[in-house]
């Protein structure tokens, strides 16, 4: 059986990772609109219908 | 607030100096949350969640993240100085933003309270343990207990609401100065701690069991309780303004402050727990703190007997804000005065934070007139808001002498959290209404999951924290209704007063208005309607005794401002010049144009500004079918909205109306039709009270019929009424109307739910369509029922259109 430290320690690092890519995902998607290139908008909606991601 | 309200074309007339790079407004973010919060609160939720603290601010950055997204895109397209209560106020409208600002008052005031108590304890401290300066011990003064910490909390309160009152303004250097100290300290804190640790892996594994002694609730109660320490982009927003790009700063700056925050306090509860022993002085010193009440720890387990018992988390929450401090003395040298020192520096950065905002939202209120104006008034010779200053200071100190350090703390994280509820809502409103014309610099996945997620999880530990503090939920639902009573007593009709003022303008008035009591507003848009109209209108206003104002509405688009409407204005002053000519010679009748954005709510607006008792519409007489509106979307809006009785008056030509028939069921909608008739029997009318016994009572029906008859009788007009048996409410009503040759009909609103979005009802609706003769449909307008569909309307949506059944 999995020790509740293992298991603690486990899901703290699963939430840190969580907040660390959510960190970099930000920062991309942040580059990406400054480059023109980001597509997945509220903006979209009016060019393609796409999704509101 | 509504769509023509336009966010996206916010704008300033001055433009700040732009001059703080990514990194500055990072490290400003840093220094909001790596301050008092952490040093104040850590020992206190050591004692909660034990070696689950690692956990707790794991989740918790985990759980801000979401609402630090919605400050990233928001804070990217919005960057201004007003933050959160900026967008509450532009998404959700005043009433919303005037919550939100009274609880942004609340929650920096008593995050203020809190401050001034963790430097009030870390002086103590300090005096008394390495100074040698005995001081006296506290003083049962009523319910409360005042020691040499409170008096400490309360001086710095004094202090600071003092200092902010002269101007004086930490600087930018200053700021990063400090915040650069106390990053410093607490780094060097984590290096020795696992430093230890690393040398001693077996001791410090060990403490680190069992890891959730108190359960997932201990983790969850830790989360709530250190929320505030998490929350430093609201500080990176209002920054904004000065940034350098603010459209890629500002969200970088949260991401990567939220991701170096979050690690560090990782970090500390690490080395707090793994690198602390129990030592006997420590020992002695919980067991002090536990017998003295002292330090705030409540809700846990009490200290052993034995030393040998303590578990060091428990140890350290019964030290409760002196917890980081008296542990640190352990990790590295001189580490109980290194931390009381940065920790007097912080709270003391924080509390002179915490007293300008809260002074700030306060004086913003006042400004935006939703509180008294004197939360406006500027200080001749210093130029500061002086009571705005002086009542918040007395907010700071009252809270810090009244409440135990953990009941303020508590009290401080349900306020921000209920506040970053309304943000969350606020962001999926703004992306809904706008998102297609806001330049955003960052655009959050899974829209609109992401701001759910933020909303659900805050409230969720908002909630839980009651099992901490049942006191610190009391106090905040106790300022919420203090703020709901003040906003319905007072503050509401300033806003609507406001509102009104900047959607309309009214323009000319002919004839100065003779202050009779009652006042019908009859708009005119159509020259052949106005005639019918103005007879339908003089009527009521004859038989109240009051008096009638024609106004019609030149519109100008949203860019254009309202000054500038008047060269738009000439076609409606010549379709009320006109009009004139109706108007009768018994009864006052004014003209105003009225020049808005918007027709149906200026319509509105010039009936509350005029305090109108009735506003008389003309309608076509075409039910819209196909579309979102009922009667038309002027009309549809008009009646929903209005703040006085509506009339709706289906303009089929006639000029003079003699049979007059009232379809009637009692209620008050049935009660002003009658109102009605009898100004169109006192103008010669006939006039017959009509009544469909749906479910066969021929008798009941004649006999309300003969009271109501009864009671026009005291008022010398004679009326006939009628009863009929039948299922079919409205084809009876049409057929009756049809067969007896009345030339109008009279008929009041059906009866509405509080989730049903009606305007008359199937049955009126449907005779007005139907009907060849002219119908007039009333309204009476109910303050609590329209207000309560408003509030649910704006919240849950519009609900079921039970019109277009039919």
């Amino acid at each position: 059986m999995v020790s509740t430290v293992v298991l603690g320690a486990v899901l703290a690092l699963l939430a840190w990772i969580g907040l660390q890519v959510a960190v970099i995902h930000g920062k991309y998607v942040v580059d990406k609109i400054a480059a023109g290139e980001y597509q997945k908008g509220p903006f979209s909606d009016t060019m393609d219908g796409g999704s509101n991601e | 607030m509504s769509d023509d309200e336009g966010l996206p074309g916010h704008s300033h007339d001055e433009e700040l100096a732009r001059d703080l790079s990514v990194f500055d407004i990072t490290m400003i973010g840093i220094g909001a949350m790596i301050g008092a919060g952490i040093f104040v609160l850590t020992g206190l939720a050591a004692g909660q969640a034990g070696p689950g603290l690692v956990m707790a601010f794991a989740f918790n950055g985990f759980v801000t993240i979401f609402t630090g997204m919605v400050y990233a895109e928001l804070g990217s397209a919005i960057p201004e100085a007003g933050g959160g209560y900026l967008w509450v106020r532009e998404a959700l409208g005043r009433s919303q933003a005037f919550l939100a600002g009274w609880m942004s008052w609340f929650a920096h005031a008593v995050a203020g309270s809190l401050y001034t108590l963790g430097f009030g304890a870390f002086v103590h401290l300090l005096l008394t343990d390495y100074f040698g300066i005995a001081l006296f011990e506290p003083v049962d003064l009523f319910l409360l207990s005042i020691g040499p910490e409170k008096i400490f909390a309360v001086f710095a309160g004094a202090l600071f609401a003092y200092i902010n009152f002269r101007g004086a303004k930490e600087t930018g250097l200053a700021g990063n100065i400090v915040t650069m100290v106390k990053v410093t300290v607490i780094v060097i804190l984590i290096a020795f701690g696992l430093g230890y640790i690393f040398g001693n892996p077996a001791e410090a594994t060990d403490r680190f069991q069992p890891f959730l002694p108190r359960d997932f609730g201990g983790v969850f109660i830790a989360m709530g309780l250190t929320f505030i320490a998490f929350e430093g982009y609201e500080i990176i927003v209002q920054s904004g303004e000065e940034v350098v790009n603010p459209k890629k700063s500002v969200p970088k700056a949260v991401f990567y402050s939220m991701s170096v925050v979050v690690t560090i306090y990782m970090l500390v509860a690490i080395v707090l727990i793994g690198a602390v022993a129990v030592t006997p002085d420590l020992f002695q010193l919980a067991q002090e703190g536990a017998a003295s009440g002292a330090h705030g720890a409540t809700n846990l387990p009490p200290v052993p007997d034995n030393i040998a018992d303590a578990e060091v988390w428990a140890i350290l929450g019964h030290l409760g804000e002196l917890g980081l401090a008296r542990a640190a003395g352990q990790i590295m040298p001189y580490g109980t005065v290194v931390i009381l020192v940065a920790g007097i520096f912080s709270t003391l950065s924080a509390l002179n934070a915490t007293t300008y905002s809260s002074t700030r939202v306060s004086f913003a209120m006042g400004r935006d007139h939703v509180l008294p104006d004197a939360f406006s008034a500027v200080h001749d010779e210093k130029r500061t808001p002086h009571i705005a200053t002086a009542l918040s200071g007395m907010l700071i100190i009252f809270m810090a002498v009244a409440l135990p350090i953990e009941a303020v703390a508590a009290a401080t994280d349900v306020m921000f959290l209920l506040l970053f509820l309304q943000v969350n809502y606020a962001a999926i409103v703004i992306r809904r209404k706008w998102g297609d014309q806001i330049d955003y610099g960052y655009i959050m996945p899974y829209f609109p999951y992401v701001p759910i997620i933020g909303i659900l999880t805050k409230l969720a530990l908002a909630v839980y924290l009651f099992n901490y503090s049942p006191l610190a939920w009391y106090g905040a639902i106790a300022w919420i209704l203090v703020g709901i009573g003040i906003f319905f007593l007072y503050s509401r009709s300033r806003v609507r007063e406001t509102e009104a003022k900047e959607e309309t303008r009214l323009i000319t008035e002919e004839r100065a208005p003779e202050e009779r009591g009652y006042q019908v507003l009859v708009p005119i848009a159509n020259p052949d309607h106005a005639e019918q109209l103005i007879r339908a209108g003089s009527a009521i206003a004859r038989q109240k005794d009051g008096e009638v104002l024609l106004t019609s509405v030149a519109t100008v688009p949203e860019q254009t401002p309202l000054s500038e409407g008047r060269r738009y204005a000439d076609d409606q002053r010549e379709l009320l010049d006109e009009a004139m000519q109706y108007a009768p010679e018994d009864v006052p009748v004014h003209q105003t144009v009225t020049i808005g954005h918007d027709i149906a709510k200026s319509i509105n607006n010039v009936a509350y500004q005029r305090d109108s008792d009735l506003v008389l519409l003309g309608w076509r007489g075409r039910r819209k079918r196909v579309s979102d509106y009922a009667l038309g979307s002027n009309i549809d809006t008009v009646v929903e909205n209005a703040e006085c009785d509506v009339a709706v008056l289906k303009t089929d030509g006639t000029t003079d109306s003699t049979r007059v028939v009232v379809p009637t069921a009692g209620g008050p909608n049935s009660e002003l039709a009658e109102m009605v008739s009898t100004a169109y029997a006192e103008s010669g009318a006939e006039v017959t009270l009509f009544h469909v016994a749906t479910d066969g009572d021929i008798e009941d029906a004649q006999s309300f019929l003969e009271r109501r008859q009864k009671s026009f009788a005291e008022s010398d007009i004679d009326v006939d009424i009628t009863v009929t048996a039948g299922e079919n409410i409205t084809e009876e009503v049409l057929d009756y109307a049809r067969d007896g040759d009345f030339d109008s009909i009279i008929i009041g609103a059906a009866a509405e739910g509080i989730l049903r979005r009606v305007l008359f009802g199937e049955i009126p609706e449907r005779v007005g369509a139907e009907f060849e003769g002219e119908v007039l449909m009333v309204r009476k307008h109910r303050p609590v029922q329209s207000a309560v569909k408003r509030l649910i309307g704006k919240w849950v949506g519009k609900g079921a259109k039970a019109t277009n059944l039919g």
